[in-house]
C-alpha cells in the first residue's frame, strides 16, 4: 500500500489506483472454549478435572458417570443423563461451597451411588444431616435407593496453577 | 442507665454495633438497623461480640480436628474382607497402598491418592479378593445340590428333558429393576422327541381354541395395554377430523354424515395407513416418506 502511494506521489503509476480500499475477510473459525480454563497469571489453583480439557476424556481422564444406557441394544440413556444433571445441580446447591471436585455418579442395578469429595467447611453433624436429607429426598424422587459416599479433605487437591 | 444506652443504640445510624439477642449484627454499609430485643450486656464488658458461650462466629476451640486415616492403624495380617465387604468406591483413608493415578505435570509424578477423583471414578475389585470369593462360595454351598450323576451326556439330558426353556436376565442400570427385554422367554421343543404325535396335535388344537376364548377381565383392556396402535378413536383421528371440518373440505353440512364422508375419502385412508405404519413399525426412511406424501395430499399442499 505504502509503495503504491509513494509511487503515485512521485508520478509514475505502475498500476491504476482508483482510490478504493477493500477489506478481505474469510469465514470465522472460533477457538474451542468448552470446559477449558485458559492460562492466566499463575495464581489460580486448578484440580485435575479442571486442568485437563475435554478431548483428554478417555485418554487421561475417566468418566464422571457410568451406566449401561449407552450400550448396544440398551435404552434409557437420555433419562440417565437428565438424572445425572439433576443430581449434580442438587448436590452443588445443597452442599454450598463445600464441594472439592466434581460429583461422581455410579449405578449398580437400580441403586444410585453418588460419590463426592468435600472440603471440611461444615461441622460433621451438619454434614451428616445434609447427607441424610439428600439421600432421602433423592430416593423418594427417583423411586430407587440413593446412597452417598462422601470423603472429606482439609482443602482442595491442586494439580497445577494457571 | 440501661434504658438510656438502649435508646442510643436504636437511634444512632452508621457504624453501630447492634446487640440483637444471641446474634452479632454489624453494619458497615451505613444502613439503619433496628434493635428490637433488649440486651443487658452492653459496652465495656465484651468488645462487640455478645456472649455466645462456646459457639462464637469463628470459634476454633470446639472444632474437632480430623482424625488419622484408618490406614495408620491397620495390622499387616488384618482381615481385608471387613474393610471392603461390598462394592464401594475407592476410599483413600481405607486403602493402605501408596497408589498414584493421573497424568503427571511436567517434571512431576502422577497425583497421589489423597483427593484423587480418578481413583474414585474407576470400578474397583477390592471387595473381590480370592479370600472373599472363597467366603462367598462357603456361604452359598448349603443351598446347592449335586448334579445328578446319571445325566452325564447331552443326549441323556435331551431324552429326559425334551422341552428347553430359555430366559434371559439383564443387568442394566436405571431407576427400575426390570428390563422389558427380559420378558421374552423361548420355549424349544424338538419334534423328533415327540413320542405321541396325536396327543401333541390334540394339545395344540386345544390351545388354539382356548386362545380364542374371551375372559371377563379382557374387556377391561385400556389403550395403554394395546400391543398394536389402532387409528380409530385415537387422538390422531380426532385431530385430523377437526382440522378437515374446519377447513370446510366437505362443503356445507354438520354432524355425523360429514365425518363418515370424510373417513371414506382415499386421502384420509392413506393418512390412516401411514400413521399406523409409523407407530407400529417405528421410524424409517420409507415410512416417513409415506407419511409426508399422505399429509401433503390431505392438506392440498
Amino acid at each position: 500500500m505504502r509503495t503504491l502511494i509513494a509511487l503515485a506521489r512521485v508520478g509514475t503509476p505502475i498500476c491504476v489506483n482508483s482510490g478504493t480500499r477493500t477489506l478481505h475477510a474469510t469465514a470465522i473459525c472460533c477457538k474451542n472454549r468448552a470446559a477449558r480454563i485458559r492460562v492466566g497469571k499463575g495464581d489460580r489453583p486448578l484440580t485435575y478435572e479442571q486442568a485437563l480439557h475435554p478431548h483428554h476424556i478417555g485418554h487421561r481422564k475417566g468418566w464422571l458417570s457410568q451406566h449401561t444406557g449407552n450400550l448396544q441394544g440398551e435404552a434409557g440413556a437420555s433419562d440417565r443423563t437428565v438424572e445425572d444433571m439433576f443430581v449434580r445441580r442438587f448436590i452443588f446447591g445443597t452442599f454450598h461451597n463445600c464441594l472439592a471436585n466434581e460429583v461422581v455418579i455410579k449405578r449398580r442395578g437400580n441403586m444410585l451411588v453418588v460419590c463426592a469429595l468435600m472440603v471440611q467447611k461444615l461441622p460433621p453433624q451438619k454434614f451428616y444431616f445434609l447427607i441424610g436429607y439428600t439421600e432421602t429426598l433423592l430416593s423418594h424422587f427417583y423411586k430407587c435407593p440413593v446412597k452417598m459416599e462422601v470423603q472429606t479433605l482439609a482443602d482442595k487437591a491442586v494439580y497445577k496453577y494457571l | 442507665m440501661a434504658a438510656h444506652t438502649l435508646k442510643k443504640s436504636i437511634w444512632s445510624i452508621g457504624r453501630i454495633h447492634c446487640h440483637v439477642y444471641g446474634v452479632n449484627v454489624r453494619n458497615p454499609l451505613n444502613r439503619a438497623t433496628y434493635a428490637t430485643a433488649l440486651s443487658t450486656n452492653h459496652s465495656s464488658q465484651n468488645k462487640g461480640f455478645p456472649d455466645r458461650g462456646n459457639r462464637g462466629p469463628f470459634n476454633r476451640r470446639s472444632r474437632r480436628e480430623a482424625g488419622d486415616p484408618r490406614t495408620d492403624r491397620m495390622p499387616v495380617d488384618q482381615d481385608w474382607t471387613t474393610v471392603y465387604p461390598t462394592a464401594t468406591p475407592f476410599r483413600q483413608g481405607s486403602v493402605p497402598l501408596p497408589v498414584r493415578m493421573g497424568f503427571p505435570v511436567k517434571k512431576g509424578v502422577p497425583p497421589e491418592k489423597k483427593g484423587n477423583l480418578e481413583l474414585i471414578k474407576i470400578p474397583n475389585f477390592l471387595h473381590l479378593t480370592p479370600l472373599a470369593i472363597k467366603k462367598h462360595c462357603e456361604a452359598l454351598k448349603p443351598f446347592c445340590t449335586e448334579w445328578p450323576s446319571a445325566l452325564d451326556t447331552g443326549a441323556k439330558c435331551d431324552e429326559h428333558f425334551p422341552i428347553k426353556v430359555e430366559s434371559k436376565d439383564y443387568v442394566s442400570a436405571g431407576t427400575s429393576l426390570r428390563n422389558p427385554s427380559a420378558r421374552i422367554v423361548h420355549l424349544r421343543v424338538s419334534l423328533s422327541a415327540c413320542v405321541n404325535y396325536d396327543y401333541a396335535m390334540y394339545l395344540l388344537t386345544v390351545l388354539y381354541h382356548e386362545s380364542w376364548k374371551m375372559e371377563a377381565w379382557e374387556s377391561e383392556k385400556t389403550v395403554a395395554d394395546m400391543e398394536e396402535y389402532s387409528w380409530e378413536d385415537s387422538p390422531s383421528q380426532k385431530n385430523i377430523m377437526s382440522t378437515l371440518v374446519r377447513m370446510q373440505v366437505a362443503g356445507e353440512g354438520e354432524g355425523e354424515a360429514v365425518r363418515e364422508e370424510l373417513l371414506g375419502r382415499p386421502e384420509v385412508q392413506e393418512y390412516r395407513d401411514s400413521v399406523t405404519r409409523l407407530k407400529n413399525e417405528g421410524e424409517s426412511e420409507s415410512s416417513m416418506h409415506q407419511y409426508r406424501d399422505a399429509v401433503k395430499k390431505l392438506l392440498n399442499l
